[in-house]
C-alpha cells in the first residue's frame, strides 16, 4: 500500500503541491491527471524518492519512507519514463537486464539475457532486437523496451510517466492495452501520469485530478461520467 | 542600501557563491573517493573510464608533448645564444618539461578533452532521465558514474604525465641533436643528471591532482546540469572553464609547496 500524507512542495515562491493526501491500496491502478505544470511529475518523483517533499511523508506498507526503506521499495519498483530513459551505450537486452546484472542478486550473463528476452517477448518485441541499440529503435519500440525493463524484476509497484507521449494513436492504444495486461498479470500497484482520457479508461481504476497545486478530484474511473467538476468535464470532453 | 555599497555587496555575493561551490565540489570529491571500493562491482564502467580518460587521451597528449619539447629546445637555444649560453638547452628543457610544461600541458589537454566529454555525457544522461533511471534501478549514480571516472583520473593522468614528460624530452632531444648540433649521448646524460627525484615526484603529483580536478568537476557539472540542450552546453562549458583555471592555480600552489616558497 502506498500512502501520501500531507505532501507539499514548492520551488522558490511557486507552490507546486499543497497538502496532498492519498492512499493507494495494493493491486490498484491510479492515473494522475492534470494540466501541464500542475505537479504530476513532482508527485511521482516524491513517491519514488527522487525528490524530497517540503512537508508531509510517503508511507509504504505502513512504514515511513526512510533511506533504507526506499532502497527496499525501489528494488520492488519498475518505472517507465516519459522518454523511456534507455541507456544509449547499452544494447536493448543489456538495458532490460540492467537490474538483474547490477542489483543485489546478480545473475550471470546467460541467465540475465534469457530473462531479458522473456520480458521483451512479453511486451511484443522479437528477440532479434535484443542486440540492437536504443538509437536503432522507433519511439514505440523504445517504450516497449522501457516497459520490459520496468517489469523484468516482477515488481510490486509500477510507475508510468506519460506512456503515450510522442506515439501515434495505434501504438498508443497498444501500449495502453499492454500496460493494463501487465499490471493485472503482475498484480502490481500502479501510478500513471497522463493527459489522455482514453488511456485512463484502459489503464486505471482510480483517477486523481491535480489543479492549482491541490488534489481537485479523486475517485473511481467508473464515477468519472457522473462527476460534477467543470475541469474534469473539459478533460472528458476531449 | 547606499549606492556606494553595491560593489561591496556584489563582491560579497561572488565570494560566498565561490565558497559554496568550492565546498560542494570538495564534498562531491570526498563522496566519490569513499565509493571507490564499491565501484569494483562495475568492472565494465571502470574499464570504460580508464579507456576514456587514459588510453584515448594518449595521442593528443603525446603529440602535444613532443611539439612542446621541440619548441622549448628551439626557444632556449635562441634565447641562450644571446648570452652565449646555448649549452644549457638539455638542462632547461629537462627541468622545464618535467616540472612545468609536461604536467600543465597534459592537465590542460585533459581539461579540454576529458572534462568536456564526461560533463556532456553525464549531463545528457541527466536531462534524458537516465540518471533517474539508474536510481530507480537501485543503482547509486555516484558509485556507478562518478567513482570509476574519478579513480581513472587519479590513476591514469600521472601515467599520461610520465609519458608526456618522456615524449616532451624526446621532442627536445630530436630538435637539439638533428637541428642544433648537440651530441646525442651527451644530451641524454646531461638531461638525466640534471633532474632530481623531487622533480619527477612533483610532476607525477601534479598529474594526480590535475586528473582529480578535471574529472571531479566534469562529473559534478554533469550531475547538476540544467534542463535541455542548453543545460548540457552550460554544464560542459562551466566544467571546462573551471577545470582549466583550477589546473593552472593548483600548478602554482603545488610548485610553491614542493619548493617551500
Amino acid at each position: 500500500m502506498i500512502a501520501l500524507e500531507h505532501i507539499s512542495k514548492s520551488f522558490g515562491t511557486k507552490q507546486v503541491l499543497d497538502d496532498i493526501s492519498l492512499t493507494l491500496e495494493d493491486g490498484s491502478s491510479l492515473a494522475v491527471l492534470g494540466r501541464s505544470g500542475t505537479g504530476k511529475s513532482v508527485l511521482t518523483r516524491i513517491v519514488l524518492g527522487l525528490m524530497a517533499p517540503d512537508a508531509g511523508r510517503v508511507v509504504i506498507d505502513g512504514a515511513p519512507m526512510t533511506r533504507r526503506a526506499r532502497r527496499g521499495f525501489l528494488e520492488q519498483t519498475g518505472v517507465l519514463f516519459q522518454g523511456s530513459a534507455l541507456f544509449d551505450s547499452m544494447t536493448v537486452w543489456e538495458n532490460v537486464a540492467f537490474r538483474l546484472r547490477n542489483g543485489r542478486k546478480r545473475l550471470g550473463r546467460a541467465e540475465a539475457r534469457r530473462r531479458a528476452e522473456e520480458a521483451l517477448d512479453r511486451v511484443g518485441l522479437e528477440s532479434r532486437v535484443a542486440d540492437l541499440f536504443p538509437a536503432d529503435l522507433s519511439g514505440g519500440m523504445q517504450k516497449r523496451v522501457g516497459l520490459a525493463r520496468a517489469i523484468v524484476g516482477t515488481p510490486r509497484y509500477l510507475f508510468f510517466d506519460e506512456p503515450n507521449s510522442g506515439l501515434d494513436p495505434v501504438t498508443s492504444t497498444d501500449i495502453d492495452a499492454l500496460i493494463r495486461e501487465l499490471v493485472t498479470d503482475l498484480g502490481a500497484t500502479a501510478i500513471t501520469i497522463t493527459h489522455d482520457m482514453a488511456s485512463i479508461r484502459t489503464i486505471a481504476d482510480e483517477v486523481l485530478l491535480l489543479d492549482a497545486s491541490r488534489a481537485r478530484w479523486h475517485g473511481r474511473v467508473a464515477d468519472l461520467a457522473t462527476a460534477d467538476d467543470p475541469l474534469l468535464a473539459r478533460f472528458l470532453a476531449r | 542600501m547606499t549606492r556606494a555599497l553595491v560593489p561591496l555587496t556584489l563582491l560579497g555575493r561572488f565570494t560566498l557563491g565561490l565558497m559554496r561551490r568550492t565546498g560542494a565540489v570538495t564534498l562531491f570529491f570526498l563522496n566519490a573517493l569513499i565509493r571507490i571500493p564499491a565501484t569494483l562491482r562495475y568492472p565494465r564502467e571502470l574499464a570504460g573510464a580508464f579507456l576514456q580518460v587514459g588510453w584515448l587521451s594518449l595521442p593528443v597528449v603525446g603529440l602535444t608533448a613532443v611539439f612542446t619539447g621541440a619548441a622549448l629546445a628551439l626557444q632556449i637555444y635562441a634565447g641562450g645564444s644571446r648570452i652565449s649560453a646555448e649549452a644549457v638547452v638539455p638542462q632547461i628543457v629537462a627541468i622545464g618539461i618535467v616540472r612545468e610544461l609536461g604536467p600543465v600541458m597534459v592537465g590542460l589537454m585533459i581539461a579540454a578533452r576529458v572534462t568536456s566529454s564526461i560533463a556532456a555525457e553525464i549531463a545528457t544522461m541527466k536531462v534524458s532521465e537516465q540518471v533517474d533511471a539508474l536510481v530507480t534501478l537501485s543503482t547509486d549514480p555516484m558509485t556507478y558514474l562518478t567513482a570509476p571516472r574519478v579513480l581513472a583520473g587519479l590513476v591514469t593522468v600521472p601515467v599520461l604525465v610520465a609519458l608526456g614528460d618522456i615524449l616532451g624530452l624526446f621532442g627536445g632531444f630530436v630538435v637539439a641533436t638533428q637541428g642544433l648540433g648537440f651530441n646525442g649521448p651527451s644530451y641524454i646524460t646531461t638531461s638525466w643528471n640534471f633532474l632530481d627525484p623531487i622533480d619527477i615526484t612533483l610532476s607525477l603529483t601534479k598529474g594526480a591532482v590535475f586528473g582529480g580536478i578535471a574529472v571531479t568537476l566534469a562529473c559534478h557539472a554533469g550531475l547538476n546540469a540544467g534542463r535541455g540542450a542548453q543545460g548540457v552546453g552550460m554544464a560542459t562549458k562551466s566544467a571546462v572553464q573551471a577545470a582549466a583555471i583550477l589546473v593552472l592555480a593548483a600548478n602554482v600552489a603545488l610548485t610553491g609547496l614542493f619548493f617551500g616558497l
